[in-house]
C-alpha cells in the first residue's frame, strides 16, 4: 500500500480510539470538575459497561442488533444509577473530602472488580456486533494532471467501527448541549464554580453531585458498550481507560470538558498513527512523554487558562 | 421579620459568634458593624444555613430557618450578596443571573427589573462575569441576590473597594430594595453611608453583641460609641 492510503488507515484506528477515549474521559473529567473528587474507579464502571453488555445481549439472545440495541440504552443507565447509589452513600458520607475519595474509590475499585470476577468468572468474552461489513474508503491520485479516486486494496474499515465513531460524536454534542443549554448543565456548572454559593442560592448540591457521578460513570459505561463488540468483556478491562483518562484528563486540564475532548482526540489520533506506522509501545511512550511534559511546563493543561 | 435568637457559630471547634440576637424589619435597613474579625461574616452565612448554629436558631416569617437545610433558605426568600461577591466567575452575567432565578422559576419580571436596577448588566449579558469589572461584578453579585425578589437581603460590605459612582449606584440599589419592603441587612464601615441608611445600627465585638442603636438615638448622644466599633 502507499503511504496516504496506509495514513488513513492509520487515522481512521485512531479515530476510534479517540472516539471511545473521548466519551470514557469526559466522564472522569465532568466528575473531577463539578465535584473536585477523583474518581479512581472510573474505569470500573467502564468494565462493568461491557460485562453488563454481554450480559443483557445473552438475555436478549435472537439477533445481535436487538442486544445490542437494549444494552446500548439499558446500560449505561444500570451503571449511572448504581454510581450515584455509590456516591449517596460512600462519598456523601465522607464529605467529598479530596484525599478520603482517592481512597474511597479505590476500595470500591476492588469491590466492582472482585465482584464482577465472582459472578462473571475470569473468562473475556465477545459480544457479536450487530453489524460488521466491510466499508473500503477511496483514496485519490493525480492522473493526467486530474484527481482521481480510486479504491486500493486493503484500505478499508468495518462498519461497526464507523458507527461507533459517529455515535461518539452524537454524544459528545449531546453531552456539549445538556452543560450548556440546558438548566441541569447550569446547576452542575454553578455547583463547579462554588459549591457554598450554589447552596445559598438554591442549588440542591447533593443531588448535582449524585446526578454528575451518575452521569460520568454512565459515560463510561456507554463507552464500553460501544467498544465490547470489538474488545471482549473481561473483569480486568478497566485499568487501560482509567490510565488512559487520566492522561487524556491531565493534558485537557484539569476538569475541562472540551480539554478532554480534544486531548483524547491527540491522544487516539498519535496512538492509532505510532501503532501502525512504528509500534503501540511507541504510542505509550509518547502519551506517557506527553504528560510528563504538560504537568512540568504546562500544569494547567495543554489549552488549560484556567486558574482555580 | 428575620431574627437571630442568641445564636453561636463559627468553623469546626473554633467559635465566633456567641449568642448574637437581632431582629431586621421590613422596610428597613439594619446596619451590621464591627471591627475586621468581629464576626459580621460569620453572622452572615449562619443566616444563610452556610455554618451549623452550635446554638439558638435563625426565624424567617415565623419559620425557622435554622433548621432547614442550606439549599432551602433562598426559597423563603432570603437574598445573599456575599463578601468578596463569589460569582460563578467562569458563567456569563445571563447564566449568574439565571441562577439568581432558579428558586422562584421564571422569574422574568424580577429579571427586568433587576436590569432596569443596573442598565450595564442589559449591555454585558453574554460577558463571562469574571472579565467584568469590580464594580459591575458587585452589581451583578447585587443583581443575582435581587433576582429572588427578596423579603431579607443580605449585604456584606458591597461598597468594598469601589469608586464613588459605583458605590453611589449600589447604595442606591439597596435603598430601592428597601422601599420594595425588604428587610436589609448591610455590613459597612463607612461611617457616612451608616448615618445616611441605617435604621437600625447592630454593634458586633468579637462574636458578642455590643448593642443596637436606634436612627434617632444614631443621629444624636451615641455617635462615639458606633465609632469606637467601626473597623477604622
Ligand atoms: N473559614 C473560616 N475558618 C476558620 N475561621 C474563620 C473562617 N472564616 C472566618 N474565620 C474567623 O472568624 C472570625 C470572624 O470572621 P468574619 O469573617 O466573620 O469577620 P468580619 O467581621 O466579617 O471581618 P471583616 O470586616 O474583615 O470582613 C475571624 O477571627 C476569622 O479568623
Ligand atoms: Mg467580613
Amino acid at each position: 500500500m502507499d503511504f496516504g492510503p496506509y495514513l488513513m488507515l492509520a487515522i481512521m484506528e485512531g479515530a476510534l480510539t479517540a472516539a471511545v477515549l473521548a466519551l470514557t474521559a469526559s466522564g472522569l473529567a465532568l466528575v473531577f470538575g463539578v465535584m473536585r473528587v477523583v474518581n479512581v474507579a472510573h474505569g470500573e464502571f467502564f468494565m462493568l459497561g461491557a460485562v453488563l453488555a454481554w450480559w443483557v445481549s445473552q438475555l436478549a439472545g435472537g439477533s445481535p442488533v436487538w442486544g445490542f440495541l437494549l444494552a446500548l440504552c439499558v446500560v449505561p443507565l444500570l451503571v449511572g444509577v448504581l454510581a450515584a447509589a455509590v456516591d449517596m452513600t460512600i462519598l456523601k458520607r465522607i464529605n467529598y473530602d479530596p484525599e478520603r475519595t482517592i481512597v474511597a474509590t479505590i476500595g470500591i475499585l476492588y469491590i466492582l472488580q472482585q465482584v464482577t470476577l465472582m459472578t462473571y468468572g475470569p473468562e473475556a468474552r465477545p459480544v457479536a456486533p450487530p453489524f460488521n461489513t466491510r466499508v473500503a474508503l477511496p483514496w485519490f491520485e493525480m492522473s493526467n494532471g486530474a484527481l482521481q479516486l480510486y479504491w486500493p486494496w486493503g484500505l478499508s474499515i468495518t462498519s461497526y467501527k464507523l458507527f461507533v465513531i459517529g455515535a461518539a460524536c452524537v454524544v459528545l454534542l449531546g453531552l456539549w448541549a445538556l452543560m450548556t443549554q440546558t438548566k441541569l448543565g447550569l446547576l452542575m456548572r454553578a455547583t463547579e464554580q462554588d459549591r457554598e454559593m450554589a447552596h445559598a442560592f438554591g442549588i440542591p448540591v447533593q443531588r448535582v453531585y449524585a446526578i454528575a457521578f451518575g452521569l460520568g460513570a454512565g459515560m463510561a459505561a456507554l463507552a464500553a458498550v460501544l467498544i465490547v463488540p470489538i474488545q471482549q468483556a473481561h473483569y480486568l478491562m478497566g485499568g487501560d481507560p482509567l490510565l488512559l483518562s487520566f492522561i487524556v484528563v491531565i493534558i485537557g486540564g484539569l476538569g475541562s470538558l472540551p480539554g478532554a475532548i480534544l486531548a483524547a482526540l491527540l491522544i487516539g489520533l498519535s496512538d492509532g498513527i505510532i501503532s501502525v506506522f512504528f509500534s503501540p509501545t511507541l504510542a505509550k511512550i509518547f502519551a506517557t512523554l506527553l504528560v510528563a511534559f504538560v504537568l512540568v511546563f504546562r500544569p494547567n493543561g495543554l489549552w488549560g487558562t484556567r486558574n482555580s | 421579620m428575620l431574627k437571630l435568637e442568641t445564636v453561636s457559630a463559627g468553623y469546626g471547634a473554633a467559635q465566633v459568634l456567641r449568642g448574637v440576637s437581632f431582629e431586621a424589619h421590613p422596610g428597613q435597613i439594619l446596619c451590621l458593624v464591627g471591627r475586621n474579625g468581629a464576626g459580621k461574616s460569620t453572622t452572615m452565612k449562619a443566616i444563610m444555613g452556610l455554618l451549623p448554629l452550635m446554638e439558638g436558631r435563625v426565624l424567617c416569617d415565623g419559620a425557622v430557618l435554622s433548621d432547614l437545610p442550606p439549599h432551602k433558605v433562598p426559597a423563603l426568600g432570603v437574598g445573599y450578596v456575599p463578601q468578596g461577591r463569589r460569582l460563578f466567575g467562569a458563567l456569563t452575567v445571563a447564566e449568574n443571573l439565571a441562577v439568581g432565578c432558579l428558586t422562584f422559576g421564571k422569574g422574568n419580571a424580577a429579571l427586568d427589573e433587576v436590569l432596569e436596577v443596573f442598565p450595564r448588566l442589559k449591555e454585558r449579558l453574554a460577558q463571562r462575569a469574571n472579565t467584568l469589572s469590580g464594580g459591575e461584578q458587585q452589581m451583578l453579585a447585587m443583581g443575582r441576590a435581587m433576582c429572588l425578589r427578596p423579603k431579607v437581603l443580605l449585604l456584606d460590605e458591597p461598597t468594598e473597594g469601589l469608586q464613588p459612582s459605583m458605590v453611589a449606584a449600589i447604595r442606591s440599589a439597596a435603598d430601592h430594595m428597601r422601599q420594595q419592603g425588604a428587610a436589609v441587612v448591610l455590613v459597612e464601615q463607612r461611617l457616612d453611608a451608616i448615618t445616611a441608611l441605617a435604621d437600625q445600627v447592630v454593634m458586633l465585638e468579637n462574636g458578642h453583641l455590643r448593642g443596637t442603636l436606634t436612627r434617632s438615638q444614631l443621629m444624636t448622644e451615641d455617635r462615639g460609641l458606633l465609632e469606637a466599633h467601626l473597623g477604622v
